[in-house]
């Protein structure tokens, strides 16, 4: 959905509130992959699409946006695909989510049906939306949105699919867009030879995965069944001390799993299993309770048991289980859903001092992690943006990265900072000067009185919860911000850097579309 | 104390004393470590002309700011530079999402090696703490303090010399005083507003005066006035003298320049 789009479907309701937030894509990567660990339960082979180099077209953004799941085999627990499909239709729609399903013999076939086959379906249904006809729920739940490509169908059940539903490049498309080749159809129209010399092999490959049902792997996440531990007692746990021991136990025997095969957990999930005994439990009460869960990412992949343990540990310090005489854990569960090769890398010919505490960082970042959360651990990079508030980008420091494979961990050891080795500046310096911009941005920014001078320039500030004008001692400005027309609303502003006469620097701003001043950051 | 009362057999034993308590407190200590601060008028106010490693700092404000302002931040960030320099890491807490990241840049601090924690009560914050200055990968962490306990800070005495690195704490005078503090080294800041000069231009270039309150072996106390460039660098007082000084000198033995004939009067 378009900002656009989202705008007037909320603007079609005049109770709903509504605000422009950044998209956060490393949110979108975290959520996926948490929906793919989710959707284990209806198959163990639960992968995410392989993003490529370049953008596919009809795609906005450079990122995974598909679930590919293996159901060889599993449609007979369910009574036929079709059935599997609803079932696992109607548990994204209890999740609050909206997802469109295709089933087919081939990876290529079943993308390009649950991308394409809906799309004048959501056109219609988000334009029903905009007329006030329906309600949001109404008018996205109350449709099936599954496409099952029968074993039998030949290739003309794609034909008149647009050629973006063959995952190719937009170059490829905008030069077949050219040719006034649109869809599939036409695109078969034109002879094969051709069509390597002018387009590459890869247009070919993806015509075969499509139509011929070519079979593409998909990378799962699980390494399988093999790489988790499960005790079952007898009967249930009631201390956090037994618990403490089972978890060692449980932790070492992982272990001892991971490291046989070299490889080294990049998330742990310990699964307590809570169960009211027998004796207590009531006849109309259901026995099984939902399980205490705690997910861990590490910083960089681990095989050592005294580490996992202490961030179990602290995750555990930092949300216990209830327990209680009523209720014990009748079952230890620990996974590493996201294992890789422990592949270390060769020390460098010159002494990179950032690879020597790599090490002792991750283990303090994964421990920081544990116990604050994911999000009160992170990393700083500056974007480039004229807005202030966009230049910092905060960045959780663990967690999944974009393509969510191995390759990340032989990326991120490979990885060293350009001139480290001579133990210089290790960053390149910044183009602006030191005292050019704050060192602490206010999130939002405090609305303050001034006073200016004739010629427009602040001469002296009066802060909301202080008493009495702040006199100025120097000013220097304006410099002039503006937003970009495509980056949602404008902002206008002109900014000013003061010292007041107390020392203390401020960095103040006037909108010069409603002329109010505003404090915008510290010189802390 | 006076001189004699220091010389007497009392003031040898309190002396000893003294000396005993300091090697039992940091005995866990990498010993004989200092680091430079880089600024050398600074160093020259430090017992050993640097900061000992695994050693907690502390720069104080003189009065609690109601917004903060006072330079503190980019004083502790100009410290702890000569701390990364071996490839460890830069820690700062900042619990309310206010680090702007250009800055940081513009002041060369690697933003590969920092790590930014944000806390949400005092005793994670503590907690956190203890475990960042206890990592030996960590070379410095920046914090504000607002209230410590003794047992409290004593803890984190004690991990910030099993790390080796330097804690350096933001604070304002009047939480220093009410609570018990195990730093070594404790820095009252002033921001200075100083007037433009000709040669730099105007606000490109802050002025600090820092008072030394405490640090091992002080008798009195020392002042210094530092100032931090717009490369990111130390300035010292003697400096802008010398700066001003050629500057006059320069002018006075310059050519006198000729007067130009008024062409538009002819």
């Amino acid at each position: 959905m378009t900002a656009t789009q989202a705008k007037s479907v909320a603007g079609t309701s005049p109770q709903m509130q509504w605000d422009w937030i950044e998209h956060e894509p490393q949110e979108d990567i975290e959520e996926i992959y948490s929906l793919a660990e989710r959707l284990m339960q209806f198959s163990p082979m639960v992968g995410v699409e392989p993003i490529e180099k370049n953008l596919w077209a009809g795609r906005s953004i450079l990122q995974p946006q598909s679930i590919l799941m293996d159901i060889t085999g599993l449609e007979s627990w369910y009574s036929g695909e079709t059935a599997m499909a609803q079932q696992i239709q109607k548990w994204l729609t209890d999740e609050g989510l909206f997802g469109c399903i295709g089933v087919a013999d081939s990876v290529g076939q079943a993308w390009a049906v649950s991308n394409y086959t809906f799309r004048k379906q959501i056109h219609q249904a988000m334009l029903s939306i905009e007329r006030a006809e329906h309600s949001l729920q109404e008018a996205f739940h109350h449709n099936q949105r599954i496409c099952i490509v029968d074993h039998a169908a030949n290739h003309k059940r794609f034909s008149p699919l647009p050629i973006e539903s063959l995952r190719l490049d937009i170059e490829t498309v905008a030069k077949l867009h050219r040719l006034g080749i649109r869809t599939i159809e036409s695109l078969e129209a034109l002879p094969r030879a051709s069509l390597t010399s002018r387009f590459g092999s890869r247009l070919l490959d993806r015509i075969d995965q499509c139509l011929l049902a070519r079979p593409e792997p998909i990378s799962v996440r699980s390494v399988g069944e093999s790489m988790e531990v499960c005790l079952d007692f007898e009967h249930p746990i009631f201390q956090l001390e037994q618990l403490q021991e089972t978890l060692q136990e449980c932790v070492y025997q992982l272990c001892r799993k991971l490291d046989s095969v070299s490889h080294g957990a990049w998330r742990l999930v310990v699964r307590l299993a809570l169960e009211t005994p027998i004796m207590q439990v009531q006849e109309t009460a259901p026995r099984a309770i939902p399980s205490h869960v705690i997910q861990l990412g590490l910083f960089q992949s681990s095989n050592e048991p005294t580490h996992l343990l202490w961030l179990i540990h602290g995750c555990l310090e930092r949300n216990p289980p209830q327990l209680s005489k009523n209720l014990g854990i009748k079952q230890v569960l620990v996974q590493a859903p996201w294992t890789s090769a422990m592949r270390w890398k060769q020390n460098p010919l010159f002494d990179c001092q950032t690879l020597k505490y790599r090490d002792e960082a991750a283990k303090l970042i994964d421990g920081l992690t544990s116990r604050l959360g994911r999000n009160q651990v992170v990393g700083l990079s500056v974007v480039q943006d004229p807005i202030p508030e966009r230049q910092s980008k905060f960045k959780p420091l663990t967690g999944i990265r974009n393509d969510g494979s191995q390759q990340s961990t032989e990326k991120k050891l490979r990885k060293k900072p350009s001139q480290d080795f001579q133990n210089t500046r290790s960053v390149v310096p910044g183009t602006q000067a030191a005292w050019s911009r704050p060192t602490q941005l206010l999130v939002n920014p405090t609305p303050i009185k001034v006073q200016c001078d004739s010629t427009g320039t602040p001469s002296a500030v009066e802060f909301p919860i202080d008493t009495g004008l702040q006199t100025i001692a120097q000013c220097v400005g304006p410099e002039r911000i503006e937003s970009s027309w495509w980056s949602g609303p404008t902002l206008r502003r002109s900014y000013f850097k003061v010292a007041l006469e107390s020392g203390t620097w401020w960095w103040i701003f006037q909108d010069l579309t409603t002329k109010d001043w505003f404090l915008h950051g510290l010189f802390h | 104390m006076t001189q004699a009362e220091l010389l007497s057999p009392k003031g040898m034993l309190v002396k000893e004393l003294a000396q005993e308590i300091r090697t039992l407190q940091t005995a866990q200590r990498p010993q004989g470590l200092y680091v430079s601060s880089g600024s050398e008028p600074m160093d020259r106010c430090l017992p050993w002309g640097g900061y000992a490693a695994g050693s907690l700092l502390e720069l104080t404000c003189s009065k609690k700011p109601r917004t903060a302002g006072w330079g503190g931040l980019s004083l502790a960030l100009r410290i702890a530079k000569p701390w990364l320099e071996n490839g460890k890491y830069l820690v700062i807490v900042d619990s309310h999402r206010r680090l702007c990241a250009p800055s940081l840049v513009a002041m060369n601090i690697p933003l590969e090696r920092l790590i930014v924690i944000r806390t949400q009560n005092a005793t994670d914050w503590v907690w956190g703490l203890d475990q960042v200055l206890r990592s030996p990968a960590v070379g410095a962490l920046i914090s504000p303090v607002t209230e410590l306990g003794d047992r409290s800070a004593r803890r984190l005495q004690l991990a910030v010399e099993q790390g080796g690195g330097v804690g350096i704490f933001l604070r304002d005078q009047g939480s220093a005083k009410r609570n018990p503090s195990w730093a070594e080294v404790q820095w009252l800041v002033q921001s200075v507003t100083t007037r433009p000069s000709s040669q730099t231009p105007i606000l490109m270039e802050r002025w600090f005066d820092l008072e030394l309150l405490r640090a091992p072996g002080l008798q009195t106390t020392r002042r210094v006035r530092l100032g931090i460039d717009a490369q990111g660098e130390w300035k010292h007082c003697d400096e802008r003298k010398a700066s001003k000084s050629t500057e006059h000198l320069a002018a006075q033995l310059a050519l006198a320049t000729p007067r130009r004939p008024n062409v538009a009067a002819s």
